[in-house]
């Protein structure tokens, strides 16, 4: 047994075919960008540059993965969104109007939209290999295109963005939000690694150092410790 | 550090690692991650990520071996416990793995041992190859550590994943290398010393690790989630039962070694 087909019967207790377990995997590899830009291979890098060691730069790492509106707080947010509408839709609702009520509730909906670019480099390569193993004709995939064409409508910077599309393909593939939130923890891993070695590489604290002209005090101006 | 150095490097990364080009495509290790590693299966990612290197699928297959054959869903253990904890005190599921991944890198158990086991295994070699002898080698480390990281455990002599890890091995045609060789003989020396220190897991994964190339470093960042998988049951078991039920310490078990009671009243401050 691989250890993702391990780790996904760890946290379902299901065994998966191997045409599941492929695209589960790629989920994972294909967002796996050893760039320490990103927030959270920028903590890993930290580590390197400070001297920490990569065991602890990497679990800190992936515990700031968990953030909300990044990583794992938007997929989440993205597969209880599709799962919940589905059943709204099957007992007759209408989308346009989940959507209304969803957006009007104050929540961003997750999986929609990406800062700076709206053009997401994840998802053609994402949707052909679904497409090759046969897994691309799901029910949630189905909604999560129909939600984004609502949504450009409206708005053409909401496009979907790989949350959406990874959440969409894990619950065609039958994982609930809980168990898709779990088969998260590892998603940006491979991607960590590099950028705590390089960082460890250079010279210690070169990493993105702070110069002192890059804090704007606006705090209590100077002063005096002595009664007043 | 300089502060020319700082300056050069204020808001600017130089990377040979990688870059998203966001919109287009990434850069992994110096490959389009999509176009050319897309076949790549995680482990084999993972692998490249840490040593720029690619390896062959049978390697793969062990090295990922090595994270199976310990990924036990048993809460007793210290890093799994951290993970159940988190489940019983209603924590998320990445925080309470994260932080059981974080003392994973503990001195006795997990991180600790690995490092320490790959270093010595290395070290031997090169003071073997030097024409040195084993046995007053692992008699001067054992003195001077006090013990042989990958030699001995706590509880059990016997270690249930030493046979099907070698049995992999062997019927992947790579159990012959000279650090798992040398494990051995580690054990044989021991014995011969009249040293009950049979080997266990640490050794022969180290063992299976410099074999594979790895080197301390890159076998270190590799054994990361060695214990992920089985960390993730006791999560998610612990959240399923009532909370705070996950190992209950009744007050009546803390014995109480510090100042007896006294009354806080009429006492100087200092």
């Amino acid at each position: 047994m691989s250890w993702m087909e391990r780790y996904l019967l760890a946290i379902t207790g299901r065994r998966f075919a191997p045409r599941p377990l492929r695209l589960l995997e790629a989920i994972w590899c294909y967002t796996s960008y050893p760039d320490a830009r990103i927030w959270n291979n920028r903590v890993s890098a930290l580590a390197g540059t400070t001297r920490s060691t990569g065991n602890l730069g990497l679990s800190a790492a992936l515990a700031l993965s968990e953030a909300d509106i990044y990583g794992l707080g938007p997929c989440v947010r993205a597969i209880e969104f599709l799962i919940r509408t589905r059943v709204e839709l099957a007992g007759g609702g209408e989308l346009a109007a989940c959507l209304r009520r969803e957006r009007s509730q104050g929540r961003t909906l997750g999986g929609y939209g990406r800062p700076l670019c709206a053009a997401d480099e994840r998802i053609a390569p994402t949707v052909d290999l679904a497409r090759s193993l046969g897994l691309a004709g799901g029910p949630h995939l189905a909604l999560a295109y129909a939600v984004e064409a609502l949504l450009i409508a409206e708005r053409p910077a909401l496009r979907m963005n790989y949350g959406a599309l990874i959440a969409a393909l894990a619950a065609d593939l039958g994982l609930t939000s809980h168990e898709h939130h779990l088969f998260l923890i590892p998603l940006f891993l491979a991607g960590m690694a590099p950028c705590y070695l390089e960082a460890a590489a250079h010279p210690a604290g070169a990493f993105l150092p702070l110069p002192c002209h890059g804090v704007a005090y606006r705090g209590a101006p100077r002063r005096t410790w002595g009664p007043a | 550090m300089s502060p020319e150095l700082l300056r050069e490097n204020v808001g600017r990364i130089r990377s040979r690692m990688g870059a998203c080009f966001l919109g287009s495509h990434a850069v992994f290790r110096g490959h389009d991650l999509h176009a050319e590693l897309g076949d790549l299966e995680w482990t084999a990612l993972y692998l490249l990520g840490i040593t720029g290197r690619r390896f062959t699928d049978a390697q793969v297959r062990l090295l990922e071996a090595l994270w199976c054959y310990t990924s036990y869903p048993d809460a007793r253990i210290w890093n799994n416990r951290v993970a159940a904890l988190a489940g019983t005190t209603r924590s998320s599921g990445n925080l309470g793995v994260s932080a059981a991944l974080a003392l994973s890198e503990a001195a006795i158990y997990g991180r600790g041992i690995d490092v320490r086991a790959i270093d010595f295994f290395i070290r031997t070699r090169a003071h073997l190859a030097g024409g040195g002898a084993l046995g007053p080698w692992v008699r001067d480390e054992l003195e001077r550590c006090r013990s042989l990281a990958g030699y001995g455990r706590p509880v059990a002599q016997g270690d249930e994943r030493i046979q099907p890890i070698l049995a992999l091995a062997r019927s992947l045609g790579l159990s012959d290398g000279p650090h798992l060789a040398l494990a051995f003989e580690v054990e044989r020396c021991l014995a011969e010393a009249r040293l009950r220190l049979h080997i266990n897991y640490g050794a022969v994964a180290a063992a299976i690790g410099a074999d594979q190339g790895l080197s301390p470093r890159e076998y270190y960042l590799f054994t990361f989630p060695t214990f992920l998988a089985g960390m993730v049951p006791c999560y998610v078991e612990a959240a399923e039962r009532p909370e705070g039920t996950l190992m209950p310490l009744p007050c009546a078990a803390v014995a109480y070694r510090g100042a007896p009671r006294r009354s806080w009243k009429g006492r100087e401050v200092v």
